[in-house]
């Protein structure tokens, strides 16, 4: 009896935060449905419930331009951070050589410095390239990530000593002990790595904000920021149902990730 | 110990991870470098904008109009935000492989200082291009020592906005055409006090350009030297008469209670729009390009008036708001040719025509008012002119070419002091204070500038 009314008393708490938590996204979900004229006067009700405005803005923003433009970009920096990455983690953890621990801390203090920091210095670089505007300057700059580096690396120093020697034995090379031992051990991080810098990239804004200059390379997120208008006056209807619309991938990713979201992050320092 | 199954899926892997190893590669190798590459023997010309929402899908016809009407261009509008963020984009990309060829913006003296342009008055003077046909008023503004710089593609001026039904409700006599200070206030406190404060009679957005122009409508300017016509401007005037003259006001109606503040920032505006259209405030000021977006969402019969004008001062006039379009220097005579015939294509009338009938903004050209189109919707609805009409009955002088500052902080300042004073501070006071401040602003500019400064004025 006391359990019970325990998991009610736990239940009712929860749902409450759960509904504080999610209503941002309820209300936008619902005003997705409400004609722009209501939500305009006010009105949180409407007779006139319809998926309109998904057809509007499918017909009339370039919203799927966007969602394409964020897809290649994030896929691409996954890519490219992985191949990087894996490469670099793999030397931190297997070789040795001078100067190891020192080039290691470097990676680390890269972390420390914030994206915003490096702005200044990346936007000449790509501007004189003449990479503006392009998937190259949008994605090039991310490749390399220390945190990424840091991640796999310290995923890869969880693969036991033995397997090491035994391969070494058997006269496998550095590129064979790599693809055929290292990254099916550490498949977990791996797929969480990839899911998160997905993740983080499909979100990316004051980058893609600073670099894009047309609707052939604009993201998601800077699109969005498009469809609101300056001094006249928005169509806050359109506008809900593009971001719903953002929102779906971002969303399914979760749901299908969840797992390794949470198993990469409470493995990642276990062994340092 | 290692299974066969994940042999195999990694080899996949890899293999796909060099794949796409060699996309990028492509990528970057084919990333196109944004010049005016011939796309089926057509000139490509890259447009930069701020026209969005309907504005924006009304531009987007036009252009897509002018690329119809020849087969030598075209253009490729883009729309890059507020005009002040398309300026930094445009000031921080010049000379790469993304500088526009045609760029709209409103901020003539810091487009000037930067100077990285073609004054539109080459093309006009090779042209023989008639200048008459276009309103006098409105070119003023985008003069320089008498010279064209760019042309004002997208003309407004500021006019007051009113909820007809509400009057009529609440048995309030509409406005006259060109209001006094007292008639709108009488107008607001009558509203409030007949609704029982369920709507608030006016209100007046921290908005700078808004006592700009009512001063300009008194003819007063808000920076010496002629409004930084004449030279470089190098003290504001703010303290004026006709500046204390608004605010007190705009005071009396916060004592009246029948005003509305809507704050600062971002969403002021839109909630000042949202505040109007949902039938809660009587009268607001507002660019006369918001008529487009009030006739699309509006569910009341609205009028529009001229900008009010201090009770002991006839109306002067006020300033042409806006933008107006540049030709990039850093572009090929062919290009720059190919931006010229857009520009002359934007301000026939036939498309001046379409474009105040779509947005509110004013068609600059003479002749629009006779395209039937136009003569139709005036017919339909006289108030739709207003803005012309205002535009016609003002004076062309300093005051109402409006100021010529580069780079100050006039908009922070002036908008800092309005927040006080709704507030409730001294008018003289706070006034002042921006003022002051300004000024340290403009003589640092002015020190920093001195040869873009006198460059600008040598021209």
């Amino acid at each position: 009896m006391t359990t019970s009314l325990k998991h009610i008393n736990h239940y009712f708490w929860l749902t409450l935060v759960a509904l504080l938590m999610g209503a941002p996204i309820l209300i936008g979900i619902w005003a997705s449905l409400l004609p722009t004229a209501d939500i305009a006067a006010g009105h949180l009700t409407s007779t006139n419930i319809s998926l309109n405005n998904y057809i509007a803005a499918i017909q009339t923003t370039p919203v799927l331009r966007y969602m394409a433009n964020s897809f290649i970009v994030a896929i691409l920096i996954t890519a490219g951070q992985f191949v990087l990455c894996t490469l670099a983690a793999y030397a931190f953890a297997f070789l040795d050589f001078k100067f190891k621990k020192q080039i290691f801390a470097l990676f680390l203090i890269t972390m420390m410095l914030p994206f915003e920091a490096q702005i200044i210095p990346n936007f000449q670089t790509i501007r004189v390239f003449g990479w503006l505007d392009s998937y190259a300057g949008l994605t090039i700059p991310f490749f390399a990530s220390a945190f990424g580096v840091f991640m796999l690396r310290q995923a890869f120093l969880q693969v036991p000593d033995e397997l090491h020697e035994y391969s070494q034995l058997i006269g496998l090379n550095h590129l064979q002990f790599l693809f055929k031992i290292v990254l099916p051990y550490s498949r977990s991080t791996l797929i969480t790595f990839g899911l998160y810098m997905f993740l983080t990239h499909w979100n990316d804004y004051l980058w893609p904000l600073i670099t894009t200059f047309s609707d052939s390379y604009r993201t998601t997120q800077v699109g969005l920021k498009q469809l609101q208008a300056q001094d006249t006056f928005s169509n806050w209807g359109v506008i809900m149902a593009t971001a719903i619309l953002i929102l779906l991938p971002t969303l399914l990713i979760l749901l299908v990730g969840q797992r390794y979201f949470k198993k990469g992050l409470n493995t990642g320092g276990l062994k340092a | 110990m290692i299974e066969k199954f994940w042999h195999r899926w990694w080899s996949l892997i890899c293999a796909t991870m060099a794949v796409i190893a060699v996309i990028i590669g492509l990528v970057v190798a084919t990333t196109p470098q944004h010049q005016a590459q011939a796309s089926n023997g057509r000139i490509t010309l890259s447009f930069w904008h701020s026209m969005n929402g309907p504005n924006g899908q009304l531009l987007d016809k036009l252009v897509d109009g002018f690329n119809k009407s020849q087969t030598k261009y075209k253009v490729v509008p883009q729309y890059e935000g507020s005009y002040g963020l398309a300026e930094s984009k445009y000031i921080n990309t010049l000379h790469t492989n993304v500088t526009p060829t045609i760029m709209q913006q409103s901020d003539i003296a810091t487009m000037t200082a930067v100077g990285d342009y073609v004054p539109v008055q080459q093309f006009v003077d090779a042209d023989h291009y008639d200048l008459n046909q276009l309103y006098p008023g409105i070119l003023s503004g985008f003069k320089l020592k008498g010279d064209l710089q760019s042309m004002p593609f997208n003309a407004s001026s500021s006019v007051m906005y009113y909820n007809k039904d509400l009057f009529k409700k609440y048995g309030v006599k509409p406005l006259s055409q060109s209001p006094s200070y007292s008639e709108i206030r009488a107008a607001a406190k009558a509203l409030t006090e007949k609704s029982k404060g369920a709507v608030k009679g006016a209100t007046l957005q921290i908005y700078p350009w808004l006592p700009e122009q009512l001063a300009a409508n008194q003819n007063s300017v808000v920076v010496n030297k002629n409004n930084g016509r004449s030279s470089a401007a190098t003290a504001a005037e703010l303290n004026t008469p006709a500046m204390q003259k608004i605010f007190t006001w705009v005071q009396g109606m916060i004592k009246d209670g029948s005003f509305q503040n809507f704050g600062t920032g971002s969403s002021a505006s839109a909630n000042q729009m949202a505040g109007f259209l949902g039938g809660k405030i009587g009268i607001f000021m507002q660019s006369s390009a918001a008529a487009g977006t009030i006739a699309k969402a509006a569910k009341f019969k609205w009028g529009e008036t001229f900008t009010a004008h201090a009770d002991d001062v006839p109306a002067n006039g006020v300033a042409a708001g806006g933008a107006s379009l540049w030709i990039s220097k850093d572009k090929s005579k062919a290009e720059q040719q190919g931006a010229w015939e857009f520009i002359k294509y934007m301000m026939a009338p036939k498309q001046q025509a379409a474009w105040q009938i779509g947005t509110g903004y004013i068609a600059v050209n003479k002749a629009s008012v006779k395209v039937p189109a136009l003569a139709a919707a005036i017919k339909k609805n006289p108030e739709t002119n207003v803005p012309i009409k205002q535009l016609q009955a003002g004076k062309v002088n300093a005051a109402t070419a409006g100021p010529f500052l580069v780079n100050s902080q006039m908009d922070q300042y002036l908008g800092t002091a309005m927040q006080q004073i709704y507030g409730g501070k001294d008018i003289k006071t706070s006034l002042k204070e921006a003022e002051n401040e300004v000024n340290k602003g403009i003589r640092d500019t002015n020190k920093s500038n001195a040869a873009i400064l006198k460059a600008v004025f040598a021209q």
